[in-house]
């Protein structure tokens, strides 16, 4: 969790603390011009691909649940 | 130019290219891996002659607001054709998408329909909560029922709700006549030709997706390739791959989108392009800057890319759509002399929007209503058959807009010779990835978050030089703990977000009293972005 914590800070200069329950899409803290290039590097990161359309604020906005999402994926 | 019949209606100019053209394609609709839905423009007319019956069974009242919320653009297209053909007034909305918090949607179209009394509104959303009839998309199934029965609108084809905000988003209403003349006289001017194809990811609900990429294939003919705008985002190499493999010859983007794509599409998505058949990429909805275009060209000439194939148009949904229309070859393309003089803050343009399209008169005025000679700056006014009939069910609006016939758009900016430059806005309106948003109506939001300070919060923007577009930054006063703050910036940051759909945007805490009142009592805007600037330009000197 800390690892993906890490690298959504450091790759969307967030300059405030964010925890496992901080929205990241409902609040465009991931916003949707980078939105593609954080899936790919996800996907680079966890060797999962991940379609857009499957990924919304009910699953993906939290680093928990993106951290359930590819969990569910493995 | 084909010749678009002269007759004052709208669906009769359609139905002629319907009739003409039956089996030529009308619009090709993508999907995230470009498997592609054709429709003639038989086919659509049938796709929609089904749904006007139904719609007309139904008993709506003539010229009554139909409420288009449908995801895919497809529907939006064949509902649009079906409620004019019912002889309603279609306007399609903004739907909802997963990126967005539900509650705060809802809100928005809760204060649509309370300022506008649809007849009833077509939609794939779920449990809406609006007091309207609604409707299921082609069954018309009626998913709920509303006493409301619409009012009616005159002097009014189309509603376009201008992006905009909850409680204020303003209806504009737009005639057959200014609909008909405003394609017409723009496609002249482009040298629009059957041949033409258009390529567009742009949505349907703002006026540059609903004029060029909708009604103006309608009423020429021409053949449309629409990628869903969802889909763009995640993968701009759709567009590149879409042009090539559709020959698309003319399209229209915000300036952002140019720089964007340039520095997103994926090396092998780059693999036997070919973009030569471009003709015109018209740069329109936001202040246009020679390094977006430059990346474009830099990252695409090798693949066919021509080198002048760059277009400009000042335009807006109050005068239905284009004022202006400019190449790139054109002499004054690129403004080397600049106004006579500026006292503004802001960065100075580089291009040209274009010159007048015929029967558009423009004007630059001072502040006492003054035409003003050429290399002056002043406020753009506008006289032209292309102006709206008015802001729906908001005469006060109206009235403030227009002066003797004039349309003041609240732009700033002069002219050299035939060649108009749009410098900045008078209007407190922010231009964001192509989005017009009132800078108060984000303060309003924003003051109502628990931990803010109410009434103590300033809105603007800044030039992003990474997205080549305005980037919105919100400064909020808070007494919270430290503890606190991080909560406090996620509401902000998710009202802000649900309300604008805007792609990028920083929000600041800040101690009680920072901000700066102007001797009215409001927050000075200006005064409080020149404050920001400067204490990050010192901060980031000091590293």
């Amino acid at each position: 969790m800390e690892e993906l914590i890490n690298i959504i800070r450091t790759s969307f200069d967030i300059d405030f603390e964010i925890d496992q329950n901080t929205p990241l899409i409902s609040t465009g803290l991931i916003d949707s011009l980078r939105f593609a290039q954080f899936l790919q590097l996800l996907e680079k990161e966890y060797g999962k691909a991940i379609n857009t359309r499957d990924v919304g604020t009910d699953n993906f906005d939290t680093p928990r649940q993106i951290e359930k999402f590819l969990k569910r994926m493995a | 130019m084909n010749d678009m019949v002269s007759d004052d209606n709208l669906l009769v100019a359609f139905k002629d290219v319907i009739a003409r053209y039956p089996d030529s394609p009308a619009f090709t609709f993508l999907d995230e891996d470009l498997n592609a839905r054709v429709y003639s423009y038989r086919h659509l007319w049938d796709a929609s002659a089904e749904i006007s019956g139904r719609l007309i069974k139904l008993g709506l009242k003539e010229k009554t607001p139909l409420g288009i919320l449908l995801q895919s653009q497809e529907n939006q297209v064949i509902h649009y054709l079906a409620a004019l053909s019912a002889g309603l007034v279609p306007a399609i909305l903004t739907p909802p998408n997963r990126k967005l918090r539900r509650d705060i949607f809802e809100e928005t179209i809760k204060c649509l329909v309370e300022n506008c009394r649809f007849s009833a509104i077509i939609t794939d959303t779920d449990a809406l909560g609006v007091d309207a009839t609604l409707l299921e998309p082609v069954t018309l199934k009626v998913l709920q029922h509303s006493r409301h029965q619409g009012d009616q609108v005159v002097d009014t084809a189309i509603l376009q709700f201008t992006s905009g905000t909850t409680g204020v988003k303003r209806g504009v209403q737009i005639s057959h006549q200014a609909m008909l003349a405003s394609l017409n006289v723009y496609a002249i001017s482009l040298g629009l030709d059957r041949s033409d194809v258009i390529l567009s990811w742009l949505p349907l609900y703002h006026d540059m997706g609903f004029i060029a990429c909708l009604n103006m294939p309608l009423a020429f003919g021409v053949h449309c390739v629409m990628i869903n705008p969802l889909d763009w985002v995640a993968n701009p190499g759709l567009f590149l791959q879409s042009a090539s493999r559709y020959r698309a010859t003319l399209s229209w983007n915000p300036n952002f989108a140019y720089a964007f794509m340039s520095e997103r599409v994926r090396p092998e998505q780059l693999e036997e392009l070919d973009l030569s058949s471009f003709r015109g990429l018209v740069n329109c909805a936001e202040p246009v800057t020679v390094e977006s275009q430059s990346r474009f060209k830099s990252r695409f000439e090798p693949f066919g890319l021509k080198p002048d194939v760059f277009r400009g148009c000042y335009a807006m949904a109050e005068t239905t759509y284009a004022l202006t229309d400019g190449c790139e070859n054109d002499p004054g393309y690129f403004d080397f002399k600049g106004p006579l003089k500026s006292d503004l803050v802001v960065k100075l343009p580089q291009i040209s929007v274009g010159r007048a399209l015929p029967g558009v008169e423009l004007a630059i005025v001072d502040e006492n209503s003054r035409p003003l000679e050429d290399g002056c700056i002043g406020e753009l006014w506008v006289r032209s058959g292309l102006l709206f009939s008015g802001y729906y069910n908001n005469i006060e609006a109206t009235v403030a807009a227009m002066h003797l016939g004039w349309y003041k758009t609240g732009d700033i900016g002069y002219r050299n010779g035939e060649e108009y430059y749009v410098c900045s806005r008078k209007k407190d309106l922010l231009i964001l990835n192509g989005v017009n948003v009132f800078p108060q109506d984000v303060e309003e939001l924003v003051s109502a978050v628990d931990g803010v300070i109410a009434g103590r919060v300033a809105a603007f923007s800044q030039f992003s030089e990474q997205y080549q577009s305005e980037m919105l930054i919100v400064l909020a006063e808070s007494g919270v703990d430290v503890s606190e703050r991080s909560t406090v910036i996620i509401a902000i940051r998710q009202a802000v977000l649900a309300m604008l759909q805007v792609a990028n945007f920083q929000v600041h805490l800040l101690p009680p009293m920072w901000l700066v009142k102007s001797s009215s009592g409001k927050i000075a805007r200006q005064s409080n972005k020149n404050m920001w600037l400067t204490e990050q330009a010192e901060k980031n000197g000091m590293q």
